[in-house]
């Protein structure tokens, strides 16, 4: 149903609440709060993404009979997020990634969090997945511009000053501070993660921010036209939308 | 109805763990085996019309041996809770529906009025002598602006710029706490105390323990949260506060928990960015339970961990099922199960209930007689479960009827447990051949079959992930009979309960189908298709439509991409569901589903 777009967007997206969470379930248990030694300045506490109701793109088309089990049918999560990898599903245009980092020195600084490009294609074009009831855009706060030459954060407000020249983050061990950060891009798909550069003790060290599961975020550019498109049906997945149910035969 | 149960299922946490108890060792113990009903009792409303959905208005509290129940504008009801006597009832003392209940020694307090429910009421608490049933006083809260609490040592108002206290049975102000303007203040009753969590915008969170009989702080702390510029920190955090009866409290910032000891300790930290959690204590260990929100919305990953009072160690994690509010009796914890979806309904059709043993860690997590849909768990205490549902037969009249039941765990010595606590696995059928290529050949034909779990935590079905076959006129090839496999504690585990029909081309008619619930006796069966049939009719989101036959309802259902039909069939001791987009589709298949159904079942249970 509706909810399925959310499952689809990165394997974690919420309904109800409209979040998504990821990679934080394996960081429960008492491992989860051992100061241990050698570990990062900080820890990625979790990711969420807000991409729920929001449209998709996939970059292949959908034909194999399992494929279109899942996309048409009720599969579990775990189906449909090897779904979602395998067809390298992205958000369109803009999508929202919540941060919450955690302190795991007695004082360190953020000194700079900034988007690095992994991959860059035309923009994805085979199947647009658009929910029957869309969602609203999510608010911006913080922005990285995929399409700079060098991507980094900046505010809404003043898109030419990059976040982190005139702000830190200091945190203390346990302490939590959380980002939101809304990537967007009108040009191309990418496939993108983050690096922070923390200070503590007089090092800077790098800390890799990904989707869950190491994978790396994925947005795209929306396409002119699309091979194919999919609606939510009221009954449970997806399905052509009724205009091309009645013009069988052409394309949407 | 409908729609709030599924989002109050969806936003609650729970306890659950396994299909079968943890203890699931080849020696024969007594296992917890079944939910059996101790005693019941009906409360019906006048030609006044109390409450309309007693599910969806009621407040309950059970505590010093009575269950104490309000629903909508009608009375506080005081039942013994051992025996199910109605030992008094509080005539409220004004308009607006119950909110909230507090029983502590001999004096029940209860909050009424305030939007939504009492839109345009006045908001007050009244309180009353327990034994007597005499009002004792009355004082005015502001909607839903000012919180409340009751402890044994006092009552608390936070009102914008104090929290204002008075003496639990005289109702006079006893003091107050001066709270910061413009900061968000959120109370809950921790023991003897009350915790005061205050947000204010730009600073960190803090929390104190306040004794609302001398308005002193037993303790206070900052919390180690903040909020960098570019997230909510304009917008104000999102915070809220729970106690448990040793005085443990619970603060949740922005969807995370942090937990503290009676005496301020911070717990070891778990991070559970979820939408709602939930804390309880009982039998010295503390139970932290929270459903993060799942890809698809459904409590696939609720999660339930246990604190060891003494060092606050985590005792255990488990990944769980799912719902509603959770209780503590003696060394019990109590919950509402939901072991998952399908259709965007709960799965299976029973209501389930969940008990841990706080300090085993066993589990038994076992049905009730009644839809889920239609069930409460209202509260726990004297080794009894209290759950409250409308009378079926009362439902879509003047004003449905409300039933309390206790419930109490049947043990008995056996070596293992029934997958879903009721039949053998084999005697559900497979969904998968419950509808043949000659059914479905009118939508055009070239349907495959695909099984699917609707429950996380059963396995998933063999064959799911891969194709399964074409559909065949003898049935769906490919996919074998009820499949026995292994659940997680070694228990068989039903087969295929639901599947999938795949069209050949995208564009025609996808078919699904559940099976919803093997009960014991074809008797049972029956009843439970009653009460959700009833359940659907006094729905005013669902539309029945005509089927001329007993044994099958069809209903058409309405969702934001447009209505989806279903078909609720039962034959013999099973419930199926079949649901698709077409109407025309739905008006074919339901009577074919339960036709299939009746030969799978004929010949077993009576």
């Amino acid at each position: 149903m509706v909810a399925w777009v959310a499952g689809i967007a990165a394997a974690v997206i919420g309904t109800a609440s409209g979040v998504v969470f990821t990679g934080w379930f394996n960081s429960l248990g008492p491992a989860a709060f051992d100061g241990l030694g050698g570990s990062p300045p900080v820890t990625v506490a979790h990711v969420m993404l807000q991409n729920d109701e929001l449209d998709l793109a996939l970059r292949e088309p959908v034909t194999a009979f399992q494929d279109r089990a899942i996309l048409l049918g009720r599969p579990d999560a775990a189906q449909r997020e090897a779904f979602l990898e395998r067809y390298r599903a992205a958000g369109i245009e803009r999508m929202q990634i919540t941060v919450v980092l955690e302190g795991n020195r007695a004082g360190l600084r953020i000194a700079d969090v900034r988007p690095r490009v992994l991959d860059s294609a035309p923009p994805s074009d085979a199947a647009l997945l658009t929910p029957s009831s869309a969602g609203e855009a999510p608010a911006i706060e913080v922005v990285a511009d995929l399409d700079r030459p060098v991507p980094r954060l900046a505010t809404k407000k003043d898109p030419r000053t990059p976040y982190f020249s005139a702000r830190q983050i200091d945190l203390v061990r346990g302490e939590r501070a959380t980002l939101s950060i809304t990537a967007t891009t009108r040009r191309a798909y990418y496939e993108f993660d983050f690096v922070a550069t923390v200070v503590s003790d007089g090092h800077a060290e790098e800390v890799r921010i990904t989707a869950p599961g190491g994978r790396p975020f994925r947005l795209t550019a929306r396409s002119r036209a699309y091979r194919a498109v999919y609606r939510t049906s009221p009954a449970a997945g997806w399905e052509p939308p009724v205009v091309c149910r009645r013009a069988e035969g052409h394309a949407c | 109805m409908l729609s709030a149960r599924g989002v109050a299922a969806s936003l609650a946490a729970a306890l659950a763990v396994c299909l079968a108890p943890a203890s699931d060792s080849a020696d024969a113990t007594r296992r917890a085996v079944g939910w059996e009903a101790v005693w019941s009792v009906t409360l019906t409303q006048g030609s006044d019309r109390l409450w309309r959905d007693p599910v969806g208005e009621y407040a309950a509290e059970v505590s010093q041996g009575v269950v104490a129940l309000g629903l909508g504008r009608g009375p506080v009801v005081v039942i013994d809770a051992g025996t199910g006597r109605i030992r008094s009832r509080m005539r409220p003392e004004g308009s607006g529906n119950v909110r909230r209940i507090w029983v502590t020694g001999d004096t029940l307090v209860v909050q009424r009025g305030a939007a939504p429910s009492g839109f345009g009421a006045p908001a007050y608490l009244a309180a009353y002598d327990l034994p007597t049933a005499a009002p004792l006083w009355v004082t005015y809260v502001a909607g839903d602006e000012e919180f409340a609490e009751v402890t044994p040592r006092g009552v608390a108002i936070a009102r914008p710029s104090r929290l204002d206290l008075y003496d639990l049975r005289r109702g006079t102000a006893t003091g107050g706490v001066p709270v910061r303007p413009g900061c968000a203040t959120r109370v809950a009753a921790a023991g003897a105390a009350v915790a005061v969590l205050s947000g204010c915008p730009g600073e960190a969170p803090r929390l104190s323990a306040i004794d609302p009989a001398t308005g002193r702080a037993r303790w206070q702390r900052v919390l180690p949260y903040t909020t960098p510029p570019g997230d909510r920190a304009g917008k104000g955090m999102e915070t809220a506060v729970q106690g448990t009866a040793d005085g443990s409290v619970l603060v949740r910032v922005n969807q995370t928990s942090l937990l503290y000891a009676p005496d301020g300790r911070p717990l070891p930290g778990v991070l559970s960015p979820a939408p709602e959690a939930r804390v309880v204590t009982t039998g010295r260990v503390l139970a932290h339970s929270f459903a993060p929100a799942s890809p698809d919305g459904r409590p696939e990953a609720a999660v339930t961990q246990a604190f060891d009072p003494g060092g606050r160690g985590l005792l255990r994690t488990r990944r769980t099922g799912a719902s509603g509010p959770l209780f503590a009796d003696g060394r019990t914890f109590v919950a509402m199960d939901v072991m998952g979806w399908t259709q965007g309904l709960t799965w299976p059709l029973p209501a389930h209930l969940t008990s841990v043993d706080a300090v085993t860690g066993e589990t038994a997590d076992l049905p009730l007689p009644v839809p889920h849909a239609m069930a409460e768990l209202v509260g726990a205490g004297g080794g009894l479960a209290f759950v409250l549902d409308p009378v079926p037969e009362t439902l879509g009249g003047d004003g449905p009827a409300a039933r309390v039941t206790a419930y109490r765990l049947m043990r008995e010595e056996r070596p293992r447990a029934a997958p879903l606590g009721a039949v053998e696995a084999s005697r559900w059928p497979d969904a998968c051949r419950l509808l043949t290529a000659a059914d479905l050949a009118p939508l055009g034909g070239g349907h495959r079959a695909f099984p699917r779990t609707p429950a996380p935590r059963l396995p998933r079905p063999l064959g799911a992930a891969d194709t399964t076959g074409t559909a065949s006129a003898t049935g769906t090839t490919g996919t074998s009979g009820t499949a026995r496999m292994p659940g997680r504690a070694g228990a068989a585990a039903p087969g295929h309960v639901a599947c999938d029909w795949i069209p050949p081309a995208d564009d025609g008619t996808v078919v699904f189908v559940s099976v919803e619930w093997a009960a014991p006796s074809a008797r049972e069966a029956r009843e439970l298709f009653a009460a959700e049939t009833a359940r659907l009719k006094a729905d005013a989101g669902v539309r029945v439509l005509p089927s001329g036959r007993p044994d099958v309802l069809l209903h058409g259902l309405g969702t934001p991409a447009g209505t989806q039909f279903h078909a609720l069939v039962v034959a013999g001791p099973v419930v199926a569901r079949l649901m698709t987009r077409s109407e025309a589709a739905v008006r074919l298949l339901g009577p074919r589903l339960r036709d299939n159904l009746r030969a799978a079942t004929a010949g077993g249970a009576p």
